[in-house]
């Protein structure tokens, strides 16, 4: 028996004159998610990809692989059959048998590229209609709005026969790289992981950054930061891990600044740091895990302190989602399981008590001008390290 | 590497990863009466000679297990009897082998009387015996406490138990005492104790229960009957060779020189003022409890760890489930989020401990809250 890969891509159908353009991010992003030596070909026909797997290839892991990559709407196994209508009729039915399983109901659509077939395509349909209600006697047809479709497609060489309900759906959104490259600010929680795949997800090609403050947070704290850093990559691809040794700046703004104003200063200094990373790197925005509200920090009086810190464009894609809404995403992605791992909790060491909701950006800058904050900022970005992450 | 969290596990002794390594091809079932098999139950009972020698008991009163928690359960489960008495007395501070059992027991209709510390970590037998009534099936002391070292009454208690509950009987989770200070078990007239290998040099995976000729243990765990039915399962020849190797090492002359160490440890870090030591003088001498005020135990853990320099805040278990510390607060320590425990071992040297008494003083010096 032999399969290949049928991908539909989603958004990029929409684009004009440059669809070529995404199709070649698509296509190389879907290269890159691959195991080498995996597959003989890629091509692109009609708005359909078609993967065909290297000899002894797992097609399983190929399929999970490509339903992670963006701009990708499903991913099917496909069966390849001589072009005979017997054989077409017999091996199809036998092949889509176990995707029927959980349905009810189907119809089977036809389509011939070579008019030359033996049959039609409403022979075709009516034919192979037949052989599965006879292989399944659970199944009715239903032309209106079957539990799944059955394709048959009659090509020039060879004929494709695969059930809908065994397609597997991949992340829509844009290609990886299509979008602009941008520095995610990555906690150890559960927003920023879903904030940087959310990005992702519109094209944006990401590079990381990640603040610790040893001893206060644990060597295990930054393993897993690490480790949440892998699990996005296997959507987006390799990227960069920048860290940022943050203890030194932590203690100056607790030692100096007044305890109600400790994290809104120590955010303005993150986005700066973040900032001038993101330059050095021709990123032209920061990315960050914020949701209106949730915490003081938060807040939208908060989040303008924040912002002023920087020049830079900042994307928060989580603003007006509730925890629960992110929650769940985390948990589709696969970052959740990781992000509640409990290493944080020495943080609390720099948790004001009762932190400001309503901050003014002139107390801030007051309280901020007990600290050479350009110096401490500097200082941090020199001594930023970084790791490559791969999926 | 200075490691100084023995009481988490230790590294494992040269002469038992030879005896291991010697032990590798004998891999037949003991149960198996051919000659394979004869040669494997020949050093299974050698290994449970050795180890029954260290508490001077018979050596058909030692059963294999898979360590310490399952010895802890075993037992537990496996001798509170509600015919025999509806009452099990133990203590605030056992470890959550003991201690989760308890919860379990205690949802099944039996009445847990959980005794508390003194000041400095120690329970005592006075307290114990008023929580001992005639309903009383099961009584489970730990013998030295894994965070602070605080050595319980086991000794006497049995003695006290069969005037106030004839019947009752008495478990003792002693996998931070074996090897450690004297623990002779029948002497005492312990009816079932745990042992673990891992404590003391030996290989992880396998762990003892002393139980007493005539002491009936009925075992939560069902299979082939093998270790007296208590323990069913292909018995774990390789590790029990590694454990009895890891026996033989025992010196309990060690304890002295590990005391000094402690003594040092302990009056060099005191010395910086603000440090609280959690616990007393009747306590092993292989574990040190202190809390720094000022700074979190999470914080002085993470500072060490980067001089290379191991040890843990509370104990490994409770660490992992980021709970502050039940003995701690059930001893009303002071600073139990200051917590560090040093545990040591008779590799370390006075050597190591000087340096970590600098490291300590020097983060202390550098992350203490002004």
């Amino acid at each position: 028996m032999r399969e290949i890969i049928l991908i539909k891509y989603g958004e990029i159908i929409l684009k004009g004159l440059n669809r070529g353009k995404f199709e070649d991010i698509l296509l190389r992003n879907m290269r890159r998610a691959l195991l080498k030596n995996s597959y003989d070909e890629i091509r692109v026909m009609q708005a359909v990809v078609y993967v065909t797997p290297a000899g002894g290839a797992d097609i399983d892991n190929m399929v999970q692989r490509l339903s992670r990559v963006f701009g990708i709407l499903s991913v099917a196994r496909v069966l390849v059959c001589e072009k005979k209508a017997e054989v077409i009729l017999e091996k199809g039915c036998e092949y889509v048998s176990a995707a029927l399983d959980s349905c009810k109901t189907f119809k089977v659509e036809a389509k011939r590229s070579d008019k030359t077939f033996e049959l039609t395509s409403p022979q075709i349909c009516a034919q192979m209609g037949e052989a599965i209600l006879n292989a399944n006697p659970h199944l009715e047809v239903d032309v209106i709005k079957p539990d799944t479709i059955v394709r048959v497609e009659i090509r020039d060489k060879e004929a494709y026969v695969y059930a809908d309900a065994a397609r597997i759906l991949g992340p829509g959104g844009m290609p990886t790289g299509s979008g602009g490259k941008a520095t995610l600010l990555l906690s150890g929680g559960i927003d920023s992981p879903v904030a940087g795949y959310m990005m992702a997800k519109r094209g944006v090609t990401l590079d990381a950054v990640h603040f610790f403050s040893p001893p206060y947070t644990s060597e295990a704290a930054k393993e897993k930061v690490i480790d949440l850093a892998r699990i996005l990559a296997r959507y987006t691809g390799v990227f960069s891990l920048y860290i940022v040794p943050f203890t030194e700046q932590q203690l100056a703004i607790r030692d100096n600044c007044p305890e109600e104003h400790l994290t809104l200063i120590m955010r303005r200094m993150m986005m700066a740091v973040a900032e001038k990373l993101a330059r050095q790197n021709k990123d032209i925005a920061l990315i960050t895990g914020e949701s209106l509200g949730q915490v003081a920090s938060q807040t939208m009086h908060a989040l303008a302190v924040t912002n002023d810190a920087v020049s830079i464009p900042i994307f928060r894609p989580l603003i007006g989602m509730d925890k629960e809404e992110i929650i769940s995403i985390a948990r589709k992605i696969g970052t959740f399981e990781t992000s509640i791992l409990p290493y944080e909790d020495c943080c609390t060491v720099f948790v004001p008590r009762h932190p400001t909701t309503r901050p003014s950006l002139e107390k801030i800058l007051e309280s901020q001008a007990k600290i050479p904050f350009e110096k401490l900022t500097e200082k941090a970005f020199m001594e930023t390290t970084w790791v490559k992450v791969e999926g | 590497m200075i490691y100084l969290d023995n009481s988490a596990t230790t590294p494992l002794a040269p002469e038992v990863i030879e005896a291991m390594a010697a032990s590798f091809a004998l891999f037949a079932n003991p149960s198996s009466t051919h000659a394979c098999g004869r040669g494997a139950k020949k050093l299974l009972e050698a290994s449970r000679a050795v180890i029954a020698a260290a508490m001077s008991v018979r050596e058909d009163e030692v059963v294999f297990t898979s360590g310490g928690t399952e010895s802890d359960n075993v037992a537990v489960f496996g001798v509170a009897n509600k015919k025999r008495g509806r009452r099990v007395v133990t203590t605030q501070v056992e470890h959550p082998a003991v201690s989760r059992a308890m919860d379990a027991l205690e949802e099944n209709g039996f009445e847990i009387i959980r005794v508390a510390p003194n000041r400095e970590g120690n329970v005592v037998l006075a307290d114990i015996c008023k929580a001992i009534n005639s309903d009383t099936s099961l009584v489970s002391v730990m013998h030295v406490n894994n965070e602070t070292g605080a050595i319980m009454p086991i000794e006497r208690l049995k003695a006290e138990m069969t005037k106030l509950a004839p019947r009752a009987l008495l478990h003792t989770d002693a996998v931070q005492s074996f090897g450690h200070v004297p623990f002779t078990p029948a002497k005492w007239g312990v009816d079932i104790a745990s042992i673990s290998s891992h404590k003391i040099h030996g290989p992880k995976g396998i762990g003892a229960l002393y139980v007493a000729k005539g002491c009936v243990v009925h075992s939560p765990v069902y299979g082939g009957a093998q270790e007296r039915g208590i323990r069913s399962g292909t018995e774990n020849t390789l590790a029990a060779a590694g454990f009895a190797a890891a026996v033989k090492l025992i010196d309990l002359e060690d304890s002295k020189r590990v005391l000094e160490m402690k003594k040092r440890l302990c009056e060099g870090i005191m010395r910086i003022g603000g440090v609280h030591k959690n616990g007393g003088e009747n306590s092993s001498p292989y574990i040190l409890n202190l809390s720094i005020e000022g700074v979190p135990g999470e914080v002085m853990l993470n500072a060490l760890d980067a001089r290379g320099i191991c040890v843990s805040s509370g104990s490994a278990c409770a660490a992992a489930a980021k709970a502050a510390s039940g003995t701690l607060k059930a001893m009303n320590a002071p600073y139990p989020k200051e917590a560090v425990r040093f545990s040591l071992s008779r590799y370390n040297t006075l050597e190591e401990i000087k340096e970590t008494i600098n490291a300590v003083v020097q983060t202390a010096a550098m992350y203490r809250r002004k």
